[in-house]
């Protein structure tokens, strides 16, 4: 089965490779058939309060179609979606939420499959704030 | 064999027939080739601006990857995501199919190792 939630060890390496600052969170998404996608969209309605407390917003949310090129030959996800996050803490403090954990069980009973990665805001042609 | 960088002209074809007439965004996930390759993306990204512009097109979103939370392992290999908003399928074509876009097209190829190339349709609201 596919890896769909981090464990603590990666928790303890998102912190420790935190370069401070807001980042952004790419989610792809693949969903169980019969039901995953309905499943997902009530999990990301509760999750919407939890994000909003931390300061944390969607960016982009978005369904997968025509594939014109990856090394798998084919598209592998259903959706993406990317959610701003004003620290790493501020995730920390979502996730780790009593409440934020009552709906996390469904986000996890909707999914195949799921990327969740944690990227650095760039400007555009390329560049980066300095690692 | 090397990764597919630049789609075919079966994947055009499939790009224009599944084309339900709206605007999409272009998910670009970017694998560098060890170097230089960063360094010429950066030199085709800046010139690829003018031609995004002409055609109404925009960056939504760059990053670079940092921290993997999950992911299957073959699927965090990349070093940069960009997310591109064309107002119409017909829009990336006329930019693809230009005579100075394809001038600088090569860049692209020269910078790149492996990408992942897909369109995703926005969710109203989103």
């Amino acid at each position: 089965m596919s890896k769909l939630d981090p464990t603590s060890e990666d928790i303890k390496r998102f912190h420790m490779e935190d370069a401070g600052g807001p980042f952004v969170m790419l989610n792809l998404l693949k969903f169980k058939p019969d039901g995953g996608a309905e499943t997902y969209s009530d999990y990301a309605e509760k999750a919407l309060p939890h994000l909003r407390r931390v300061g944390a917003e969607f960016v982009y949310v978005g369904h997968l179609s025509t594939m014109l090129a990856s090394p798998a030959g084919e598209t592998e996800y259903d959706a993406v979606a990317l959610v701003r996050y004003p620290s790493r803490q501020a995730l920390h403090e979502m996730i780790m939420d009593p409440e934020y954990q009552k709906i996390a069980h469904i986000r996890a009973a909707s999914l195949d499959r799921a990327i969740l990665q944690a990227t650095t805001p760039g400007t555009f042609p390329g560049t980066f704030p300095a690692a | 064999m090397p990764d597919k960088i630049e789609p075919n002209e079966e994947d055009l074809k499939r790009f224009v027939a599944e084309d339900d007439g709206g605007e999409f965004c272009m998910l670009n996930m970017l694998k560098f080739i060890p170097g230089d390759g960063a360094t010429k993306y950066a030199e085709y990204g800046e010139k690829v601006m003018e031609h995004l512009a002409r055609v109404g097109a925009e960056a939504v979103y760059i990053g670079q990857l940092a921290t993997t939370l999950a992911a299957p392992e073959r699927d965090t290999e990349y070093d940069m995501i960009a997310l591109v908003r064309y107002p119409s399928r017909q829009a990336f074509m006329e930019m693809v199919m230009n005579e100075e876009y394809l001038k600088i097209a090569p860049l692209r190829v020269e910078a790149l190792e492996s990408t992942v190339l897909q369109v995703t349709i926005p969710v109203p609201g989103s």
